[in-house]
């Protein structure tokens, strides 16, 4: 398969995702809107369920294994609370952290774009190239940092007014240090790279 | 940019005309007009003999310091 | 080589040593060395601007023209 074909095929899937993130923003939106608006014809309580996420939930039941009776509790996970008739704005800061994150996709994918455009135009080892590499990084440090501190500041919002009786809500900064580093990473390249059209003009403005 | 290149001048002094500096010293136009027009990074001695020879002139008159 | 390169004469009439010199503009002393010794093919404008600056010379000074 020729480089070109392989660029085309890239293209489009970059396209594909980007359709898909704009669909999401729509959802976003009308689901925002759907909350605000407290429309009748809609059950809002079934939007109204929030993301939370635990430490440690522990039942008074017992389990029971082959008719044998165990005590047991779940750890370390999220589920969607549903309070009924509940006054909060909880699930409007998870929007928003929801919102953040698919700006941020959009920008890289709109960046990606703008990058398959010069490749497919056969300009390669141009400094635009480098600078929108560098602003995906930039994008891919804000997309791991953003939403979890909106998320972090949700959850100790959650953990200080509703309390359950034998659940631990989580209120853990959850790093995401893969994330980080793919940015740390593109960042790097792109200074590179950046570097590398110094010294191709250097060369070229060499008479 | 502190240095100035004075191609130009120098170029007027011998009535010559870039295209032909361009045709007797063997560098193209474009590189050339790099060069006049002071877009140029660094510049090859063997480009600033060429041209010094052909000239008449020597590097002092061809490159200039002016400080800030 | 015709276009010869008078560094180490502009050093000595500012008592300057390369080291100082190269401390003072931020070019490797290698890239200096290679400049002095007349083994550079190339010179770039900030290189030449940087030195004019600091030892307070124009770039006459540094380079020379002389025919075969």
């Amino acid at each position: 398969m020729g480089n070109r074909q392989l660029l085309v095929i890239i293209r489009s899937v970059i396209n594909i995702f980007w359709i898909l993130q704009l669909i999401l923003l729509f959802v976003l939106f009308v689901y925002t809107l759907l909350l605000v608006l407290n429309v009748d014809f809609f059950d809002v309580d079934v939007l109204k369920g929030f993301k939370i996420h635990f430490s440690k939930i522990e039942f008074i039941q017992p389990l029971i294994f082959n008719g044998e009776e165990y005590n047991f509790n779940l750890t370390n996970g999220e589920g969607r609370l549903h309070v009924e008739n509940l006054q909060q704005n909880f699930i409007y800061y998870r929007l928003f952290a929801a919102f953040i994150d698919t700006f941020l996709y959009l920008l890289i994918l709109y960046f990606l774009k703008k990058i398959f455009n010069n490749l497919t135009d056969n300009d390669y080892f141009i400094p635009e190239n480098g600078i929108l590499l560098r602003k995906i990084g930039f994008t891919i440090i804000a997309l791991a940092l953003l939403p979890e501190i909106i998320h972090y500041f949700t959850d100790l919002q959650v953990a200080k007014y509703i309390s359950i009786e034998n659940v631990i809500l989580k209120t853990e900064f959850n790093l995401d240090v893969q994330t980080l580093l793919l940015g740390i990473l593109v960042f790097v390249i792109s200074l590179v790279f950046l570097r590398g059209i110094e010294l191709k003009k250097d060369q070229e403005l060499t008479i | 940019m502190p240095i100035i290149t004075n191609l130009d001048v120098q170029l007027a002094k011998n009535k010559m005309s870039l295209t032909e500096l361009s045709e007797r010293v063997g560098i193209t136009i474009a590189n050339l007009s790099i060069l006049k027009s002071g877009k140029a990074r660094a510049i090859r001695f063997s480009t600033l003999e060429l041209i010094c020879k052909e000239l008449n002139c020597t590097p002092g008159d061809l490159f200039e310091y002016s400080p800030d | 080589m015709p276009i010869i390169t008078n560094l180490d004469v502009q050093l000595a009439k500012n008592k300057m040593t390369l080291t100082e010199l190269s401390n003072k503009v931020g070019i490797t002393i290698a890239n200096l060395s290679i400049l002095k010794s007349g083994k550079a093919k190339a010179v770039r404008f900030s290189t030449l601007e940087s030195i004019c600056e600091e030892l307070n010379c124009q770039p006459s000074d540094i380079l020379e023209y002389v025919e075969n």
